[in-house]
């Protein structure tokens, strides 16, 4: 293909102008502000946002109690969105819940603040892979007691409370502090299980200091959200 | 001249993977098998291929599998004296489902991983034979409607002698570095934004598609995406908008990556974009 050099040349200018552009107003405002590592965390149009309030929310669960967010205050609150049938979340040995992983998450969590609160929360629609809310239930609960855990499994089959969180997979972490805003979103641990996020995260909050890192990558199935009404 | 046919089929049977303990819902969807020979690959050097059998309706990830998903993983052991970069994923196909981004393969994928020979080393009678002891810990995420982990410890002799690529179900591209006229820099600012530019001649807005690598502390606000290209005289730009938090750069230092797609097809270019946050601009040679 023969080069048009007048479109080459302009391509390469245009880049170059916004470089030069940029540059002199760079150095008027100084480096971009980002010595606070919670600046500028952007998840507003996914759901719940680092530094932001948490969306508050009353849910059942699979125990058939109430919870209620506003009954945490004061607390260090972790969510995780779970979901029994999902392979990376509590279905299998391989799984966040399978593999060990939750337990330990649960107990370095326990080590590093008793007070903090964990809450798994399911929002798969009723139906998926023909299981109904009270099975999903049911199984989400059993999955935790075989892990050897009591955290309950909060139920969120119209899966309003996972829309207004923004979770996408399980498992999906939203962390939140004793204000009531969120310090963290993301993945519970790295790739590798060697760092584990959410422990990192308690025991920031619980010091006092900032959490980071306060967003990572989450992995995992996508929820099985119920189509919205 | 050898057919290779009989030979590939019996060795892909041989090593294809084992089913993993799956809900008793569904039988693994995924085989995987490693190609019995090493492949001259494009940017120079040769490659072990690891090869993916999807059935039909399920779906592999790209190494940004989108909005939910995992990418696959290989982990390749070679003998002594020979090394292995990072695969290389070829061009994804997007995934729009209900609401949801993903970007991943359908049918077939061939995860190239480029091999090396160290003319240093002397002691491995391997370094110098005709054949290498190959290993490979593979893993990945396969979804349809439900999702199922699989993985698979494979294990064969690989002939040196380089020889094409037995063809695969799916012929797709893989990322190249960008071709004369194609532009990307960052714009410095609050927020960054990251400016593509091309021609109209060689690219129209309608058949451009940017996705991001995920990347540790690069927070694209557009999310997956669509990210808009659009035409201003001779020009086609996309600006992407980027927020860049250090504390969250858990991976080491942060850079800004994705991949352009032109044409919609598997086997249409795609050009890789990889930028240090102040980075001047990047265009073809």
């Amino acid at each position: 293909m023969r080069m048009n050099y007048r479109t080459l040349a302009a391509s390469l200018l245009a880049c170059t102008a916004l470089l030069l552009a940029a540059a002199p107003q760079d150095a008027a405002k100084g480096p971009p502000p980002t010595h606070d590592p919670h600046a500028g965390h952007d998840h507003k149009a996914s759901g719940a946002s680092i530094a932001h309030a948490a969306p508050e929310f009353t849910l059942t669960g699979a125990d058939g109690k109430t919870y209620n967010l506003a009954d945490y205050k004061g607390k260090t609150v972790i969510l995780e969105w779970f979901c029994s049938t999902c392979p990376a979340s509590g279905q299998g040995e391989d799984s966040y819940w399978g593999s060990g992983r939750a337990s330990a998450t649960v107990a370095g969590v326990k080590a590093a603040d008793p007070t903090a609160v964990y809450l798994s929360i399911d929002s798969t629609k009723d139906g998926h892979q023909g299981k109904s809310t009270a099975t999903e239930a049911t199984d989400s609960a059993a999955i935790v007691a075989k892990a050897g855990q009591s955290n309950p499994v909060l139920m969120d089959a119209d899966g309003k409370v996972g829309r207004a969180y923004g979770a996408k997979t399980t498992p999906h972490i939203f962390i939140i502090d004793g204000t009531g805003n969120v310090v963290y979103i993301g993945a519970p641990t790295s790739d590798d299980g060697k760092t584990n996020y959410i422990v990192n995260a308690v025991t920031a909050v619980k010091a006092g200091k900032p959490v980071e890192p306060a967003t990572t990558k989450n992995k995992g199935c996508g929820v099985k959200y119920a189509p919205k009404k | 001249m050898i057919s290779f046919t009989p030979i590939l089929s019996a060795v892909y049977g041989a090593c294809a993977s084992l089913a993993l303990a799956l809900p008793s819902e569904f039988a693994q969807p995924v085989s995987v098998a490693i190609v019995p020979h090493l492949v001259r690959i494009d940017a120079g050097g040769d490659a072990v291929i690891v090869r993916f059998s999807i059935d039909p309706g399920w779906h592999l990830f790209w190494t940004n599998p989108g909005e939910s998903g995992v990418a696959p993983s290989v982990k390749l052991v070679l003998p002594e004296g020979w090394t292995a970069a990072q695969p290389s994923f070829p061009r994804p196909q997007v995934f729009e489902t209900g609401g949801e981004r993903n970007f991943g393969y359908e049918t077939s994928l061939d995860l190239i991983v480029p091999v090396k020979r160290s003319p240093l080393s002397k002691s491995s009678s391997d370094a110098a034979s005709d054949s290498i002891a190959v290993s490979a810990s593979v893993s990945w995420m396969a979804c349809k409607s439900s999702c199922v982990m699989g993985k698979s410890e494979l294990a064969l002799t690989v002939a040196t002698t380089t020889a094409p690529l037995p063809p695969p179900k799916v012929t797709r591209a893989y990322p190249t570095k960008f071709p004369k006229g194609f532009a990307a820099c960052i714009e410095n600012g609050s927020p960054h934004v990251l400016v593509v530019t091309a021609p109209v001649a060689l690219l129209a807005a309608k058949d451009a598609r940017f996705i991001p690598h995920p990347v540790a502390g690069v927070e694209f606000r557009g999310g997956t995406g669509p990210f808009t290209f659009t035409q201003t005289g001779d020009l086609i730009t996309m600006r992407a908008p980027l927020q860049l938090h250090p504390g969250d750069a858990v991976e080491g230092p942060m850079r800004i990556c994705g991949l352009l797609l032109v044409g919609d097809r598997e086997s249409s270019p795609v050009y890789e974009i990889d930028l240090a946050p102040l980075d001047g601009p990047v265009s073809a040679p």
